[in-house]
C-alpha cells in the first residue's frame, strides 16, 4: 500500500476519561483503495476510536487525520470526507427515510438534482423504497441500519467509518453492505469498520488492527497477524492469543 | 452439560408478584440511595409534606364536617345529611373514574414501552404475576395521591358521625378493590387502543389530549361566573347527588360504608358483598382477557392503516416541488436551512412538541381575551395616586399588547430555543458528524426558534392593534419592539440550553431542563428590562413635553442595542461549547 493515498491516519492518538484511558496512543493508517478491519474485546477502544475519527469526540491527545484534513483543527472538510454508520442506528424517529437522505445531502452540500437521484439510488439499492415515506420510528433495526448506511453514502464519501454495520441485519442484508464495502474500496475509498464478526473481518478485510485496553496490540495484513500469532492459523485464534483468552477455557469448565 | 435447572420449584402467584414489586422497591432505594444529597433532601421533605397534608386535610375535614353536623345548621341551609352520606359514593367514583383515566397512561407506558415486557414474559414466573405487579405498579401512586384527599374526608366522615369501628378497614378495602378493578378495565382498553394505534403514537396522542385539554379547562375556568351564592351552591349540590343513583355499583360501595358505620348490618353486609365480588370479578375477568391478548399477540399486531395512509398522501414528488418553492431558499445556507425544515418537520410531527407549543398560544389567547375584555382600559383606583402616576399607568397599558405579544413569544422561545439542542437526543451524532461549523448549527438553531415564534407574535400583536384600533405608527414600533426582544431572549435561551444540552433523555420533558435555573432567571430577568428600555422613552417623552415618536424611536434604538448584545454576547460566549457537545 506504499503507493496509495492515506485516508485515514491516527497518530498517537489519546482519549482520556478522567483516570481511564480509553485510547491509548493509538497510531496507524488507512488507505484508500483497502478495507480495514478493526477488532477488539468490548470495552477495549474501539468505538472510542472510530467516533475520534469521525469527530463526534475530541481526543485528548495526538492527531487524528481524514482525507489529509485534520480532524480537530479542520473538523468540517474532515467531516465532508468522511460517511459514519454509528453501532446504533438512532435516527429521527419523525423523520421519513426519504427525507432524512434528503436532509443529510443538504447537510453535505449536494445539490437538488443530485441529492434526489442519489437518495433515490439508494433507497431502491438498500430495498427501503416501499418504506421510504414512512417515519422511520415504524423502522424495524435491520432498515433503520439500512437507512443509516445509506446516509453515510448520500454524499459519495472518499471514507467510509462503520461501527458494527452488519448487526442486526439478515443475511441478504450483511451480504448487500460487505458487497458495497468492497466495491467502494475498489472505487478508491478508504473502508474501515469495526466488528465481533472474525469471519467477516477474515474474508472481508485486506488489514487488520486489534486494540485491547485501549492500545493497538496488532496491525497488518492477515499473513503478518500469522507471524504475530506464533503460528496461529485463524483469526479467531490470533486474536484470543493477542487479547487473553485463558477465562474461556474456565467457563468452558463451568458450563460442563 | 445438564439442560435443565434440578431443584426448580415453580413459584406461586402471590410470591411472584412480591418478588417482583420488591425489585421495583430495590430499584427505586438505589436511586434514592445514588442520588445527590440536594435530591435526596427533596424526596424526604415531599414524604414529609404528603404526611403534613395528609393530618392537614384529616383535621380539616373532621372541623368541617362536625361543622356540618351541627344541629343548627338545618335551620339555616336545609337538611344536608344526604349530601354526607352521599359523599363515600361521590369519593368511591371518583377514585375509580380516577384511577381508570390516570392508569391508562401509566399502563402503556408499563406494558408497551418500559421495555422489559420481554424479560419478564419469558422468566419461569407466572404471566399473571406479571400483570398483576404491573397493576399494582400502575395503580399505587395515583392511588396514593387520591388516598390523600379520599382517605382523610372518609376518615373524617366516619370520626364526626362516630361510626363502627369496622368503617375504617372496609374503606381501604372498598378502595383498592375498586382501585384494581378499574386498573384492570385500564389495561383492557389499553389492549385495545394498542391492536389500533402504535403505542408510542398513541402515548403521545394521549399527553397530547391530556395536556392541552386540561389547560384549556384550567385557563378558560377563570371566564366562568361562580360567585358561590347560595342557588350556585344549591346546585352544585344537586349535582353530587347525582352520583348516588341506586343502579351504580359505585354506590352500592358507598351506601354499604355508611351503613356499615351505622350499625345496620344486614344492608351492610348486602351491598359491600356485592360491590366487592362485583370489583373482583371485574379485575379477575379484565386481567385474564387482558393477560390472554397480550399472550396471544393480538394486542401487539398492528394493522397497516396508517402506512398506507402516509403513502398516498405524501409523494416524493410533491416534497421535492415544496422545497424548490421554499421562499427561504434564496437567503439561507442550504446546511442551516436544512436542519430548519427537519427541525420544524419534528415539532410538527411530534404531538408533545405541539402540545408544549400550544399552551403559551392558549394563554396568549386568555390574555388577549382579557385584555379586550377591559377595553385597554387603565385603573380608575380610589383617586389618591399622583395624576402623573396614573397618566404612566394609563401610557404603559398601551402597550399591553406589546407586554402579552413578549409574555407569549418568551414562552414559546423557552421551549423553542431552551431545547435547541437537547431536541435532537441520541439523533446528534447525525449534525455533529455532519460538515457544518459551530456558528451554522447556532444560526440554524438560533433562527428555527426565532422566525416560527416572531411570526405568531407579529400576528397576535397586529390582531390586538386592529381590535383596539392603533395607528399604523404604533403598529409598526410594536413590531419592531418585538422583534427585537424576541431575538435577545432567543439568544440567550439558546446559549443557556446549548451549554446545559442533554441527548440522554429518555423523557421529552426532560430536554427542557437544559437552560437551568440561571437561564431561567436570565431569560425571565431580560424580557421587563428590554420591555422598560422601549417604553421609559416614549413615556418620559409624554411626561417632559416631547413628541411620543420621538420617544419611541429612542426606546427603539437602546431596547434594539440591549436585544443585539442579548444575541452576539451569549452566542458567542458558547460557540466553542459547541463543538464539544455530547462528549462525557
Amino acid at each position: 500500500m506504499s503507493g496509495a493515498t492515506v485516508l485515514i491516519e491516527t497518530s498517537h492518538l489519546v482519549k482520556r476519561y478522567g483516570e481511564k484511558m480509553a485510547v491509548d496512543d493509538v497510531s496507524f493508517q488507512v488507505y484508500g483503495g483497502e478495507i480495514f478491519g478493526f477488532l477488539g474485546p468490548n470495552g477495549a477502544g474501539k468505538t472510542t476510536t472510530i467516533k475520534m475519527i469521525a469527530g463526534l469526540l475530541h481526543p485528548s491527545g495526538g492527531i487524528v487525520k481524514v482525507g489529509g484534513y485534520d480532524v480537530v483543527q479542520q473538523p468540517v472538510l474532515a467531516k465532508a470526507a468522511c460517511g459514519y454508520v454509528p453501532d446504533e442506528p438512532n435516527l429521527y424517529a419523525k423523520l421519513t427515510g426519504r427525507e432524512l437522505l434528503r436532509f443529510v445531502g443538504n447537510l453535505y452540500g449536494l445539490d437538488k438534482a443530485q441529492m434526489a437521484r442519489r437518495s433515490e439510488e439508494l433507497l431502491r439499492l438498500f430495498d427501503l423504497v416501499d418504506a421510504a415515506d414512512d417515519t422511520t420510528d415504524s423502522y424495524s433495526h435491520g432498515m433503520k441500519q439500512k437507512t443509516s448506511l445509506a446516509a453515510a453514502l448520500v454524499h459519495d464519501p472518499k471514507v467510509l467509518v462503520l461501527d458494527e454495520p452488519t448487526v442486526g441485519l439478515d443475511p441478504k442484508s450483511a451480504r448487500l453492505i460487505k458487497d458495497i464495502l468492497r466495491q467502494m474500496a475498489e472505487r478508491g475509498a478508504a473502508v474501515m469498520l469495526s466488528t465481533h464478526i472474525l469471519e467477516i473481518a477474515q474474508n472481508m478485510c485486506d488489514r487488520i488492527g486489534i486494540i485491547d485496553k485501549g492500545k493497538l496490540v496488532a496491525a497488518g495484513t492477515m499473513d503478518e497477524l500469522r507471524q504475530l500469532g506464533q503460528g496461529e492459523s485463524s483469526l479467531e485464534d490470533i486474536f484470543l492469543g493477542l487479547t487473553g483468552g485463558a477465562e474461556y477455557a474456565e467457563i468452558a469448565e463451568v458450563l460442563k | 452439560m445438564n439442560y435443565g435447572p434440578p431443584f426448580f420449584h415453580e413459584p406461586g402467584l402471590w410470591l411472584s408478584v412480591w418478588k417482583l414489586l420488591r425489585l421495583r422497591l430495590v430499584i427505586m432505594m438505589n436511586g434514592f440511595r445514588r442520588a445527590k444529597i440536594g435530591v435526596k433532601i427533596g424526596y424526604t421533605a415531599a414524604a414529609l409534606g404528603f404526611l403534613a397534608i395528609l393530618g392537614f386535610i384529616l383535621f380539616i375535614s373532621i372541623s368541617l364536617l362536625l361543622l356540618l353536623r351541627s344541629p343548627q345548621l338545618p335551620t339555616e341551609f336545609g337538611d344536608i345529611t344526604s349530601l354526607l352520606e352521599s359523599a363515600p359514593t361521590i369519593l368511591v367514583s371518583i377514585s375509580a373514574i380516577g384511577i381508570l383515566m390516570t392508569s391508562f397512561s401509566v399502563l402503556l407506558q408499563a406494558l408497551y414501552l418500559s421495555g422489559d415486557m420481554d424479560f419478564l414474559m419469558s422468566a419461569p414466573i407466572p404471566i399473571r404475576a406479571v400483570f398483576i405487579s404491573k397493576l399494582i405498579q400502575a395503580v399505587l401512586p395515583n392511588f396514593c395521591l387520591m388516598g390523600l384527599f379520599t382517605l382523610p374526608i372518609l376518615y373524617g366522615l366516619g370520626i364526626s358521625g362516630g361510626y363502627n369501628f369496622l368503617y375504617y378497614p372496609f374503606v381501604i378495602i372498598v378502595l383498592v378493590m375498586i382501585s384494581l378493578a378499574a386498573a384492570a378495565l385500564a389495561s383492557l382498553l389499553v389492549m385495545v387502543a394498542a391492536r389500533f394505534f402504535p403505542a408510542r403514537r398513541l402515548a403521545e396522542l394521549l399527553g397530547f389530549i391530556v395536556g392541552t385539554g386540561f389547560f384549556i379547562f384550567s385557563q378558560t375556568s377563570r371566564f366562568v361566573n361562580f360567585e358561590g351564592s347560595n342557588q350556585q351552591m344549591a346546585g352544585l349540590l344537586k349535582m353530587t347527588t347525582r352520583f348516588n343513583q341506586p343502579w351504580s355499583p359505585l354506590a352500592w360501595a358507598g351506601r354499604g360504608l355508611i351503613y356499615l358505620g351505622n350499625n345496620n348490618w344486614l344492608p351492610a353486609a348486602g351491598l359491600l358483598v356485592l360491590s366487592l365480588v362485583l370489583a373482583g370479578g371485574v379485575f379477575y375477568a379484565a386481567l385474564t382477557t387482558s393477560e390472554r391478548l397480550y399472550y396471544t399477540g393480538w394486542s401487539s399486531l398492528q394493522n397497516n392503516r396508517r402506512k398506507q395512509k402516509i403513502k398516498t398522501t405524501r409523494p416524493a414528488e410533491k416534497t421535492v416541488l415544496r422545497q424548490a418553492q421554499n421562499p427561504l431558499a434564496g437567503f439561507i445556507p442550504a446546511p442551516i436551512r436544512a436542519i430548519m425544515v427537519k427541525d420544524l418537520l419534528v415539532y410538527r410531527r411530534d404531538l408533545r412538541n405541539i402540545s408544549r407549543l400550544l399552551t403559551p398560544l392558549i394563554l396568549g389567547v386568555v390574555y388577549a381575551i382579557g385584555l379586550i375584555q377591559s377595553g385597554g382600559q387603565g385603573f380608575g383606583g380610589r383617586g389618591e395616586a399622583p395624576s402623573w402616576f396614573m397618566q404612566a399607568i394609563d401610557a404603559v397599558l398601551i402597550y399591553a399588547d406589546v407586554a402579552l405579544a413578549l409574555f407569549l413569544g418568551w414562552m414559546l422561545v423557552a421551549n423553542l430555543a431552551g431545547s435547541g439542542f437537547s431536541q435532537e437526543g441520541k439523533n446528534f451524532w447525525i449534525l455533529k458528524a455532519a460538515p457544518i461549523g459551530a456558528r451554522q448549527l447556532l444560526t440554524a438553531k438560533f433562527l428555527v426558534s426565532y422566525l416560527p415564534t416572531v411570526l405568531v407574535c407579529s400576528i397576535y400583536v397586529l390582531i390586538l392593534q386592529i381590535l383596539k384600533g392603533g395607528t399604523l405608527v404604533s403598529a409598526v414600533i410594536s413590531l419592531l419592539a418585538v422583534a427585537f426582544a424576541l431575538a435577545g431572549v432567543t439568544g440567550i435561551y439558546l446559549a443557556f440550553g446549548t451549554v446545559g444540552a442533554k441527548f440522554d433523555w429518555e423523557n421529552p420533558a426532560q430536554m427542557n431542563r437544559a437552560v437551568g435555573c440561571l437561564g431561567s432567571i436570565a431569560g425571565m430577568l431580560f424580557m421587563p428590562v428590554c420591555f422598560t428600555l422601549f417604553i421609559a422613552p416614549p413615556l418620559l417623552a409624554g411626561l417632559l413635553g416631547f413628541p411620543t415618536i420621538a420617544g419611541q424611536l429612542v426606546g427603539l434604538l437602546l431596547g434594539g442595542a440591549a436585544c443585539t448584545a442579548a444575541v452576539v454576547i451569549p452566542l458567542g460566549i458558547v460557540e466553542k461549547r459547541v463543538a464539544m457537545l455530547n462528549e462525557a
